[in-house]
């Protein structure tokens, strides 16, 4: 009896028991759901991560202080703005900036702006070619960076606050932000500009300093000049830094700028580790689902059985036989778990503003998995039914 | 003369109930020639369907020996058992033993794709012999719940031929029909040995032993002599 053959006959038997076939892969759907759903949001999160982190140039180095382990709070902050002129100034280093991580774009949840005597909390973030809605006026261009006009793109709730109930009316008005003014430019509305139900409203990239608190600061990329050894530059930032911040207790180090993503690694194998757990579980109790429903369906098919073997069926083909339909039971709920699994992520992905990865590897380890349930618990029940005797099994 | 076709000597076998064993079987010697048509009669618990069951194969006994077509087969492991049964012998019971899940054709292809080796091509050609054979072409895709007890009957028999054994052992083959159809497949079975099949057939229906070439008596395990009641 060929494979093909095989894979037909467990089709032809289980056609006849659908509902119960489709009971009994529930808990296969779910269990193989649950994996392919964290594996394809751990992949989504991984591809994001190494997008906006790892295609940094390979030769910027990222500074971190790391605080002694007995002093608990920082005397003062690691990093101020003014340390970036004098790090500047160091034989080899191009550029210093604030590390461009992920939550680098947002400057702060609200920051208060005045215009005369009225006052709103602006939610900031630096221009960077996001594309929200213009309600009247202009975005941010890159000239207004270049030659660090101060101007502001507020967002229309704000400007509600500020200017009345023409947010337009704000229009080339100054408001007060962090004792400097800015020029209100445009009136920026919903669509891209709103995050968790914040709306933004846009300054333009040279004047985060001014708005920046040093606290932010967690740690520094430093851009090297080409032909110069990063460690001896690293050396030198490290003195500089020390020499600026004697207080501190503790030491500048240097970070892998792919660092990051090796931390956000860990927490995704570690959350991965955890519905691993669970998923073991629902799949444990899912096999057990096929184990019981295939033990019932060998008692029903004893005369069957009986029948096949006086047909001519051999002990190991009866086995292969019920392993074969247990197998593609788990295997068809495997199909509709990594389905439902990757629709699951895309709707959990929609929420947290993430987009799931569906990776070959996730399609094949979730179908090894599954196949490997059903050979794991339909092995016992095929051995029960291919040793039954035959005579037992039709006459009685 | 016609050849031997299988060959029992002192037959022997008792099962088992709690510490007691209870013979069915006491020392049988049997000879089937090669296109007879044996006919063992007997009532009901005198050890025919259990000597049938020897005779397939299906069953083990206890002492004794056993050869077919000159070769002894009373050794044989289990998988050779089971090419045996497939490739020599056509089981018909009385009660059809057909699978329900199946269609009509995919039943009478069964003893095919367990012998292995023949393309679906091949094995629906020889699906549609047989069933035609027994006049059933137009109900091959239909279910066995669908048909009528003769019907099933003849379909089950098709599936005993459809692999071409030497040897059809049909188990009260009449026992679940009316007389009508009952003699219906009586017929077909008289047909199968014109055409060459030796076909051995217990029974307890006196008609039976009208068609035999040789007819037998069990009773309590022993077969009587000619005349014995």
């Amino acid at each position: 009896m060929n494979f093909y053959e095989l894979i037909r006959c467990a089709i032809l038997n289980l056609r006849a028991h659908k509902l119960r076939v489709f009971l009994t892969m529930i808990g296969i759907i779910i269990g193989i759901a649950s994996v392919v759903a964290i594996l394809s949001l751990g992949a989504g999160l991984q591809a994001q991560v190494s997008d906006s982190t790892v295609s940094e140039s390979v030769n910027t180095l990222r500074v971190t202080f790391e605080p002694d382990e007995q002093s608990m709070m920082l005397e003062e902050n690691p990093f101020h703005y003014q340390d970036f002129r004098a790090l500047e100034n160091i034989n080899g280093v191009e550029k210093v900036e604030q590390s461009n991580d992920m939550f680098s774009g947002m400057l702060g949840l609200s920051t208060e702006a005045q215009y005369f005597a009225q006052e709103a909390y602006l939610t900031l973030e630096l221009y960077r070619n996001q594309r929200p809605s213009l309600v009247a006026g202009r975005l941010i261009t890159a000239e207004d960076n270049e030659f660090q006009n101060y101007v502001i793109a507020l967002s229309q709730e704000q400007a509600k606050q500020l200017f009345g109930d023409d947010p337009a009316a704000g229009i080339g008005k100054a408001v007060k932000l962090g004792g400097q003014f800015f020029q209100v430019v445009g009136i920026v509305g919903g669509g891209a500009s709103k995050f968790l139900g914040m709306e933004f409203s846009y300054i333009p990239q040279f004047a985060e300093k001014l708005l920046q608190d040093d606290s932010s600061i967690l740690s520094i990329d430093i851009k090297v000049r080409e032909g110069y050894d990063q460690e001896t530059v690293f050396a030198d930032v490290r003195e500089e830094l020390q020499f600026q911040h004697p207080q501190l207790h503790g030491d500048y180090k240097q970070e892998d700028p792919t660092s990051l993503v090796r931390d956000l690694q860990q927490v995704i194998s570690s959350i991965t580790g955890f519905i691993a757990l669970v998923t073991g579980i629902s799949l444990f109790v899912g096999g057990v689902g096929v184990m019981n429903i295939m033990y019932v369906s060998v008692t029903e098919r004893r005369r069957e059985i009986g029948i096949r073997r006086a047909l001519g069926a051999k002990p190991a083909t009866i086995l292969l036989q019920f392993l074969v339909e247990a197998v593609l039971i788990t295997f068809c709920g495997g199909l509709i778990g990594i389905g439902a699994g990757y629709g699951i992520s895309k709707l959990i992905g929609i929420f947290i503003e993430l987009k799931p990865v569906m990776t070959a590897g996730i399609m094949l380890q979730s179908s090894i998995i599954c196949i490997a349930v059903g050979i794991i618990f339909g092995i016992i029940p095929a051995r029960r039914a291919s040793r039954l005797d035959p005579i037992e099994a039709i006459y009685r | 003369m016609p050849q031997t076709l299988l060959k029992i000597k002192e037959l022997t076998k008792s099962y088992r109930l709690g510490k007691r064993a209870y013979p069915v079987l006491k020392s049988l010697d049997l000879s089937v020639s090669e296109g007879s048509f044996v006919v063992i009669m007997g009532k009901s618990g005198s050890g025919k369907t259990t000597l049938l069951n020897m005779i397939g194969l299906l069953d083990r006994f206890d002492e004794g020996s056993y050869h077919y077509q000159g070769v002894d087969i009373a050794g044989l492991d289990e998988n050779r058992r089971c090419s045996f049964r497939n490739e020599h012998i056509g089981f018909v019971f009385q009660q059809f033993h057909l699978i329900e899940a199946l269609s009509v054709a995919q039943n009478v292809e069964i003893p095919l794709i367990y012998h292995g080796g023949y393309s679906y091509r091949r094995r629906l050609e020889q699906v549609k012999q047989s069933l035609d054979e027994l006049g059933l072409a137009d109900k091959i895709n239909n279910y066995p719940n669908e048909l009528s007890g003769g019907e099933q009957q003849r379909v089950s028999i098709s599936r005993a031929l459809v692999n071409s054994p030497d040897l059809i052992l049909a188990d009260e083959p009449t026992g679940a029909l009316d007389t009508e159809t009952g003699q219906q497949v009586i017929t077909q079975l008289m047909n199968l040995n014109k055409q060459g099949k030796t076909v051995l057939v217990v029974t307890h229906d006196e008609e039976m032993k009208r068609y035999a070439t040789e007819c037998l008596r069990l009773k309590d395990g022993v077969f009587l002599k000619e005349g014995e009641a």
